[in-house]
């Protein structure tokens, strides 16, 4: 028997080091595969991963070009019923044309639903993406509205979460995204992964698997040499009113969220001090896309007591309540597909034995295609347990559909 | 009781007494059946009145003359909007849409709303946003996409992205009254 499961009281579960890290890297991989191939509702959709839709342009046909008629009585009623409403309205570039009285109006059988986007769709020319599918349309979101993954999984901007939801779709659909996330650090490597779907850019529900390789510390602590700590982390997140890019600029959209996070080894959170190996967060995001600055901002406000994440538990010594965090994001988009940002988080600090630090990371994402961002960040994790400067790099791939 | 007033009411609609003064209703015109002729002069199909405001482009213009210049003037804002509902009409997301409508006037009023807006010494002559897609049924993901191809027309023109995302913030506020609820 190792060392590390003589020292600690290990309840049912089997130390699996490097390889279960690799198995997490492994199932990571195929749930990003299966979120850019499998899941893919149509072959155009496939078709716009590889070509740029903005590029991507069909052959208009002669319909297109030009209307020959005009095949909108519905639209015709509105407008003249506006300027009977009005009164005192002036005539257009438009020959002289009788205001006809209101109850030739009333009079009138409701208008044939010309304009109604079924109709339209049903004579459009046959060039149909799909994206209606079943009442609900795939896709829509603008490039990079979706966030990334965070390291919780719920999307925001790789740390600090952001009050956006995931996946591409708009209040029409349902979307949804996969992601792979590693940090490299000077005493540990951070890998997880996750999905989310979105639900009609309203609510959100998330899922990420933490894994933290303790490799060094893992032995000084007496656990092993690349002990892994694993959280599993299950959010959700409702949009409460707002827009992050369209409405007036003082208005943010705003979100609540809730993350339920379940450490998978309490006998470590246990050891550390902490009071519980799992725990709830609440948080409360407002996110706007300033476009007059080209300049996203993001604030979080979060309800926790989460040692590091919940990686090393939840309360302890110093304090076993929850308190209000802060997670501030900057971006500067310097294209459609490319953000250049940088972001704050603070954090509880409970444990007497671990000492936790503020986070920051500048980073930038890009995107490739309407599913596919990749982010890549300098974090600033300060000290995590006994190691202290945790600087490095994260990279982050999202895929959404 | 209520039968009787339900009687009264449909007496009253059957015997109104201005019935006679109501002009036959222009069945064929009202379902758009019979085809409107373009205006010789300007190519457009007439449109029913409305009270014309520099109000209804829906926004306050830009200040200064920095934004028109980057855009090119209105030469360039030409280019840009006509480049605009080219792309729009080809975009097998939203052509379907503009099916119908008159293209020659929307061609017009979107360079002076433009125009307008990015202070390049238009005035904006169309009709308000709301009236102007009413009935239209527009969800987001259109809206998205009219933004999608409208940054496209920009940048083929090499306008700087920052100054795209200054006419989009201008036309970010209008979406309530383009989108349905
Ligand atoms: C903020 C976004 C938008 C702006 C600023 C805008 C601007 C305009 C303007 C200036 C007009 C002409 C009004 C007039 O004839 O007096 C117009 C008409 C029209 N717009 Fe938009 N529009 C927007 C969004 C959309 C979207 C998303 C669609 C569809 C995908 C759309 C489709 C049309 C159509 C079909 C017409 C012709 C209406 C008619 O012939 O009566 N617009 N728009």
């Amino acid at each position: 028997m190792a060392e590390h499961q003589r020292n600690l009281l290990f309840t049912g579960r089997t130390y699996l080091g490097g390889m279960q890290c690799i198995r997490s890297i492994l199932s990571g991989l195929f749930s990003l595969v299966a979120a850019t191939l499998g899941l893919l509702p149509t072959p155009a959709l496939a078709q716009s991963l590889i070509y740029d839709p903005a590029v991507f342009t069909l052959e208009p046909t002669a319909m297109q070009i030009e209307a020959p008629h005009r095949s909108a009585p519905t639209r015709e009623f509105a407008a003249d019923s506006v300027a009977l409403e009005e009164g005192g309205m002036t005539m257009v570039d438009a020959p002289a044309r009788p205001n006809e009285p209101l109850a030739a109006y009333a009079a009138l059988p409701p208008p044939p639903p010309s304009i109604d986007r079924n109709m339209a769709q049903a004579d459009a020319p046959a060039v149909d993406q799909g994206r209606s599918y079943g009442g609900l349309r795939w896709g829509g979101k603008l490039r990079l509205t979706n966030g990334v993954a965070t390291l919780d999984g719920a999307s925001g901007g790789g740390l600090a979460g952001w009050a956006v939801i995931a996946g591409r779709e708009t209040v029409e659909g349902i979307g949804g995204s996969a992601h792979l996330t590693f940090a490299e650090l000077p005493d540990y490597n951070w890998q997880s992964h996750g999905a989310a779907i979105g639900l009609f850019n309203r609510l959100e529900l998330s899922y990420a698997r933490q894994n933290l390789d303790l490799i060094d510390v893992g032995a000084a602590l007496g656990l092993g040499r690349s002990y892994v700590l694993n959280q599993d982390v299950f959010g959700a997140k409702l949009r409460l009113f707002g827009d992050a890019v369209y409405g007036e600029p003082w208005v943010p959209q705003l979100s609540a969220g809730v993350q339920y996070k379940n450490n998978l080894d309490e006998a470590v959170t246990r050891f550390v001090g902490a009071k519980s190996s799992d725990g709830t967060d609440f948080y409360l995001a407002a996110t706007k896309i300033l476009l007059a600055q080209s300049t996203l901002v993001n604030a979080t406000l979060r309800y926790t007591k989460a040692n590091q994440l919940g990686l090393l538990g939840f309360g302890g010594d110093r304090s076993d309540d929850r308190s209000v965090q802060f997670e501030g994001s900057v971006g500067y988009m310097l294209s459609r597909n490319l953000v250049l940002g940088a972001e704050y988080r603070t954090k509880p600090d409970n444990l007497g034995i671990a000492e936790e630090n503020d986070w920051l990371d500048i980073y930038a994402a890009w995107s490739f295609g309407d599913h596919i961002t990749f982010t890549a960040a300098y974090v600033d994790l300060g000290t995590i347990a006994i190691a202290d400067e945790q600087r490095g790099a994260l990279l982050s791939l999202q895929a959404a559909f | 009781m209520s039968f009787f007033l339900s009687l009264l009411l449909t007496t009253q609609a059957v015997a109104l007494p201005g019935d006679e003064a109501v002009p036959p209703v222009d069945w064929a015109r009202q379902l758009g059946i019979e085809e409107e002729q373009r205006d010789p002069a300007t190519g457009e199909f007439p449109v029913a009145p409305y009270r014309q405001s520099n109000a209804n482009a829906g926004a306050t213009p830009v200040g200064g003359n920095r934004l028109a210049d980057q855009f090119g003037g209105q030469a360039g804002i030409r280019d840009v909007t006509d480049r605009l509902v080219a792309i729009s009409l080809e975009d097998p997301r939203i052509s379907a849409t503009f099916k119908g409508h008159d293209m020659v006037r929307l061609r017009r009023t979107l360079f002076e709303q433009v125009c307008y807006l990015l202070n390049a010494g238009c005035d904006y002559s169309g009709r308000d946003m709301q009236s102007a897609h009413r009935d239209m049924g527009l969800q987001m993901d259109d809206l998205n996409a009219l933004v999608e191809n409208l940054q496209q027309a920009m940048r083929e023109k090499r306008i700087p992205f920052s100054s795209q995302n200054r006419l989009l913030a201008k036309l970010a506020p209008m979406k309530n009254d383009v989108v349905q609820p």
